[in-house]
């Protein structure tokens, strides 16, 4: 048998549902974070009873939701990547509802946008490039679309300076999505070239950068 | 003037042995007196090289420096039929022969390992080098750094609200901007930077993303979105520690200034923004420990696969020759 026919020892297909089912760690992890952020900001800033009740469920929920997928992942069992993406969709409904219903700071002035930066970010590290294009897009919109419609007026305002943190805030979501999956497809390169047993970018440089030997004299 | 020809030539092998063999200059001294020795009778590349190899295993059989504790391990050596380094010549007493022709159980080839993980942690503070995993990294921490470059350059020019404030933050951005550029030039021209300036370049960015909050009024700033790029471009491209400590370093230095410059009201805020920090630099170190061990497993595949097909028949070239010898 030629070496040739085992080089490739990874199919494409396979390497897209590796990609999905070993990127899923970091998406439960950037989640995790999530629930914990705001487990903490409701228990910490609740002034009643009621308010407790009524915002402490989504957690909860979200909670129940991570933790099922953790442990599916820690058994081994794959998740196929249509529940991955809704339940990641569901990471940006969650916190656009923070943004949106959250009392006393709504829209531009609600500090919780943050939340969002994690997600995005753990996102583009698993899916390819349109995907986590179109989920990058989608917190964009749902996020500035929060802002538009609860803090439309205050935006223009003074020099239109809101209208440049949310600039700011936006472009940066932006750069989560594109670096995030920058790296991710420089992986799938690094990877490949270890499947097929290739020398590394860095080797290949390395290789052509170092000094080799001059064309010995023989006496 | 034979004997610098000798001597030239013993450094041009020197420096392939020190390459090509490992990095114990004794012994590659060993290497290339012998390899220079067996040119010198005429003999071609392959012959020399081989040579080399032969010597650079005696010397390590016997150094006259071995530990106590190593010197069980020495006779072991000796024991079986004499291998070189690579697995690939076996040497019997007179001749060199291609080891695949051998059968001697002795002689199978060591299992494939793989390769080490490439992070080298703190050490990396200490040597020149440029370790794999920075120097992939590095195009995403500079790919970053010309966000926060463009994105601060535009926004500065957007309703300046002092004259002092806009000269700071136009020379933070200018600097910055130097300094990727030096960084990106080298990547195009595929020259990664060393280790050490890349670490300072990023500390270089959260530096100035500090200074301009504190000039900002500290928690009220808008700016320390930016802290989010920045850890996210060191977090996959350092060693896991450095990026634990470049990010408590963030966490500890804006959590004072927060603390300082907020209400308590406004801790919760404060609380969510270094978690946030924190939980993009997890997600970021995860990944990239994930992806490492992903590859060593894809090359350990490969290459015992490859093994198997190639020992049984090949009849290779004797050895890599490096470019110009021979």
């Amino acid at each position: 048998m030629e070496a040739k026919a085992l080089r490739e020892v990874r199919s494409h297909e396979q390497a897209a549902l590796e990609d999905v089912f070993f990127g899923q760690s970091v998406i439960l992890w950037a989640r995790w974070s999530v629930i914990l952020a705001g487990a903490v900001l409701v228990l910490w800033t609740s002034t009643t009873v009621a308010q407790l009740t009524r915002t402490f469920p989504f957690f909860l929920v979200l909670m129940a939701m991570n933790f099922f997928l953790h442990g599916r992942y820690v058994m081994g069992s794959p998740l196929n990547r249509t529940v991955v993406v809704a339940a990641s969709v569901a990471d940006l409904v969650l916190i656009t509802a923070i943004v949106v219903f959250w009392p006393g700071a709504v829209g531009l002035n609600n500090e919780f946008f943050v939340l969002y930066y994690p997600v995005v970010f753990a996102f583009a590290l698993v899916f390819p490039r349109v995907i986590e294009a179109a989920y990058t897009v989608l917190a964009i919109v749902a996020y500035s679309t929060a802002c538009l419609v609860l803090s439309g007026s205050v935006l223009f305002a003074d020099g239109a300076l809101n209208l440049k943190t949310l600039m700011m805030r936006l472009i940066v979501m932006a750069a989560m999505g594109f670096l995030g999956n920058y790296y991710f497809r420089i992986q799938r390169d690094r990877l490949r070239r270890a499947s097929k047993g290739t020398p590394s970018a860095l080797d290949e440089l390395k290789s052509k950068l170092a000094p080799a030997p001059r064309r010995a004299a023989r006496s | 003037m034979p004997r610098d020809v000798d001597r030239e030539r013993e450094d041009q092998w020197f420096a392939w042995a020190m390459s090509a063999l490992g990095g114990d200059e004794a012994r590659a001294r060993a290497a290339a007196r012998a390899a220079e020795a067996v040119q010198r009778t005429g003999a071609g590349f392959a012959t020399a090289a081989t040579a080399a190899r032969a010597a650079y295993a005696d010397s390590a059989v016997s150094l006259p420096d071995r530990a106590p504790w190593d010197e069980a391990a020495a006779p072991a050596v000796d024991s079986k039929p004499h291998l070189s380094p690579d697995g690939r010549w076996f040497w019997d007493g007179f001749n060199w022969t291609a080891s695949h022709l051998n059968k001697s159980s002795a002689l199978a080839p060591a299992p494939v390992q793989p390769p080490p993980a490439s992070s080298q942690g703190l050490s990396s503070w200490a040597g020149g080098a440029t370790s794999e995993d920075l120097f992939y990294g590095q195009a995403v921490i500079v790919w970053a750094r010309w966000i926060l470059i463009a994105t601060g350059l535009v926004l500065s020019f957007w309703e300046p609200q002092s004259l002092g404030l806009l000269q700071i933050q136009l020379a933070a951005i200018i600097a910055l901007a130097f300094g990727n550029f030096y960084l990106h030039v080298q990547l195009l021209r595929g020259r990664p930077a060393i280790d050490r300036v890349v670490y300072a370049a990023s500390a270089a960015d959260l530096a100035v993303v500090t200074t301009l909050v504190i000039s900002q009024n500290g928690y009220s700033s808008p700016v320390f979105v930016f802290y989010f790029a920045a850890v996210l471009g060191l977090s996959v491209a350092f060693p896991a520690v450095l990026t634990a400590m470049y990010t408590a370093a963030v966490v500890v230095v804006y959590g004072i200034v927060c603390v300082s410059t907020a209400d308590s009201a406004e801790y919760p805020a404060v609380f969510t923004r270094l978690l946030m920090i924190a939980a993009i630099a997890v997600c970021g170190a995860l990944f990239a420990q994930s992806e490492a061990h992903r590859r060593a497993e894809a090359l350990a595949v490969h290459e015992s696969a490859s093994a198997e097909v190639t020992l049984p028949s090949s009849v290779r070239g004797p050895e890599p020759v490096p470019a110009g010898v021979g």
